[in-house]
């Protein structure tokens, strides 16, 4: 269990330049959440929000003004108690925007850097060299200087690094932000790896809304100082917030089991899988995906986690023709506080809930064929979903 | 060039004293480097202000000042010699504070620069990976400093090598004792006919100077190199 009650006052200035000027707003973040262990935390909010700051203030490099730091039962910080572990003795590792590798060391050492210390420290190293360059593909960077590397090749080596100090748990602070797309998804996809391989708990900050959707467990929203909601991903509430401000959307994020891979339409290009989600004594939804290019990672009875955007969903009174889109099922529009259209300007404003099978889905009115276009759609009623596409986005982490 | 005796004498005593002075002002022109360098407090610009002052100070008045303090009869020199018998005025050792009180402050700039080119980041980094603070001074802070702590002694030594000023005021000019290659020069060119020796002993120190000023770039270029290009 990850428990974190924290205020946090951070005024922005560089640490070794001349006293704060006056253009130096100091900030002020609360924030508090509990979450299952292990997992992903994921810190959302815009850039500049302070979310940093907590990241800072959970390793010990930044002194909150008051709260509590439980991880796993060991007590980091309570202002209560006056207890504050210093951050050499926290065990948490943390991966920062710029990777902040040694750089007069080579990449072997700066990845024992850590280690060195934990098993001096006397503490179980249960996460080996070998093993976290094999899952992370350092093996052929080990001899290279930092000054060598790629950005993409940095984060992972400050990410092998912090993980091989044996964490209690692992600080990840916009490790994506300095990274062009197609590196991001690389890194993406080790992070991926490692909280599937290590299940070392972690905290993630990030203002990107796709990079949460991939990795998280566990969604806290932060705007404007304040936590404006803390829940699973999956359970994630309504978003709060101004319309286009930091409205957290992810779409539906949907849990399934890979049950069939069926051959692309043309007998060429990536393959299509198909993935069963559902329960709650609905038949079961059979999702439909394109896999990426290349060698399939997946094996029949994996657990994906697919996500289905508002937009891509279609309502009608009658069935859809099987064999179309992505998934089609029956359901029954969900009713309840929130559906109608009562905040202008926002993708929710006409969003419907169906629910199927335990899923819920959002439907985009809007994006209605002509027929269904102004028709009304009321709480209980049944209704034929049409998924048009779903986005693929890796692995499900285990459940806890 | 073959050398005379004297002038032999003069060049092992200049390498000597330089050596010396560089091993006495190191120690605590690091200390002084990292205080300037990381900490904030009252009256920081005064101490920055004292640090440099023999730059601008004339070495004479340097030298007078040395005399007056460290002299057999000044506060700190009269207690010197009272408690461990030690006597820096017309010494060897007393030529080395002088060129050390002078080439201080290029060694404390040559090290505050590469401390303040270090990014605290990378501290704060070795402290979450389990660096306590002598761990983290001793394997992030110290390397990665070493390059300008080696460039400050390079410039420190050449500055030694060249002192005048303060030497002749503080400890006067002693064949032998305290007679430096600057100090020679000076007493050749007194003497009739000393011209050539001049000549040569003024090439041998351009040599020498030349030398560390290499020296000093080489090893700025390597680290440069190093650790690419942060």
């Amino acid at each position: 269990m990850i428990e974190v009650d924290l205020v946090v006052t951070h005024v922005h200035h560089r640490q070794h330049r001349a006293a704060p000027s006056p253009t130096n707003a100091a900030i002020r973040i609360e924030t508090s959440f509990r979450a299952v262990t292990p997992g992903v935390v994921s810190l959302f909010g815009r850039s500049g929000a302070g979310k940093s700051s907590l990241v800072l203030a959970i390793a010990g490099l930044l002194r909150p003004q008051s709260g509590r730091i439980v991880i796993d039962g060991e007590v980091l910080f309570d202002s209560g108690r006056g207890i504050d572990l210093p951050a050499e003795r926290r065990r948490t590792g943390v991966v920062f925007q710029d990777g902040r590798l040694f750089p007069h060391l080579d990449v072997r050492r700066n990845l024992e850097y850590g280690l060195v210390r934990a098993r001096r420290a006397g503490g179980v190293s249960s996460i080996s060299l070998p093993v976290v360059s094999g899952v992370l593909g350092l093996e052929p960077l080990l001899a290279r200087a930092p000054w060598t590397l790629s950005g993409g090749e940095r984060q992972r080596v400050a990410l092998g690094r912090a993980l091989l100090a044996q964490p209690r748990l692992l600080l990840l602070d916009e490790p994506l932000a300095a990274l062009d797309d197609e590196r991001k998804a690389e890194v993406l996809h080790y992070l991926q790896q490692v909280r599937d391989e290590f299940r070392v708990p972690m905290i993630h900050v990030s203002h990107s809304i796709d990079e949460v959707a991939r990795l998280a467990t566990f969604v806290v929203q932060i705007d404007g100082g304040r936590t404006l909601a803390a829940a699973p991903l999956t359970a994630f509430p309504r978003p709060l917030g101004d319309a286009g401000a930091t409205a957290f959307d992810p779409g539906t994020i949907i849990a399934g089991q890979l049950v069939a891979v069926e051959g692309p339409a043309g007998g060429a290009g990536p393959e299509v899988l198909v993935v069963e989600a559902g329960g709650f004594g609905w038949p079961p939804v059979r999702f439909r995906v394109a896999a990426g290019a290349g060698e399939l990672p997946f094996a029949l009875g994996d657990r994906l986690r697919l996500r289905v955007r508002p937009e891509d969903v279609l309502l009608a009174s009658e069935p859809w023709p099987q064999g179309q889109g992505s998934a089609c099922f029956e359901g029954v529009v969900a009713a309840g506080a929130g559906d109608d259209a009562s905040s202008p300007g926002s993708v929710w404003s006409s969003g419907r809930r169906l629910v199927a099978g335990g899923l819920a889905l959002r439907a985009a009115a809007g994006f209605s064929p002509a027929a269904l276009v102004g028709e009304a759609w009321r709480g209980g009623e049944p209704a034929h979903a049409l998924v048009t596409r779903c986005e693929l986005l890796g692995r499900e982490p285990m459940a806890y | 060039m073959i050398l005379s005796e004297a002038e032999q004498q003069a060049v092992w005593l200049s390498l000597v004293v330089a050596t010396r002075s560089v091993a006495l002002s190191l120690p605590l022109a690091v200390a002084v480097a990292w205080v300037l360098a990381r900490r904030n407090f009252p009256g920081k610009t005064l101490v920055d202000a004292l640090v440099h002052l023999p730059l601008v100070l004339p070495p004479v008045v340097i030298g007078y000042l040395l005399l007056l303090s460290l002299g057999a009869r000044g506060p700190i020199g009269g207690w010197l010699e009272a408690t461990f018998g030690l006597r820096l005025v017309f010494t060897s050792l007393g030529a080395s504070v002088a060129t050390a009180v002078m080439s201080f402050p290029l060694m404390v700039r040559a090290i505050r620069l590469s401390i303040e080119a270090i990014d605290p980041g990378l501290e704060a980094a070795a402290r979450s990976l389990g660096a306590g603070r002598f761990d983290r001074f001793v394997s992030i802070t110290l390397p990665l400093m070493l390059p300008g702590v080696l460039a400050g002694m390079v410039i420190a030594f050449a500055a030694s090598l060249g002192e005048f000023g303060a030497v002749i005021t503080f400890v006067s000019n002693i064949p032998g004792e305290t007679q430096t290659l600057p100090l020679a020069i000076y007493s050749a060119l007194q003497t009739p006919d000393g011209d050539s020796i001049a000549l040569r002993l003024a090439t041998l120190s351009f040599m020498l100077a030349l030398g560390g000023l290499v020296l000093s770039e080489w090893l700025a270029r390597r680290v440069k190199r190093r650790y690419g290009r942060g």
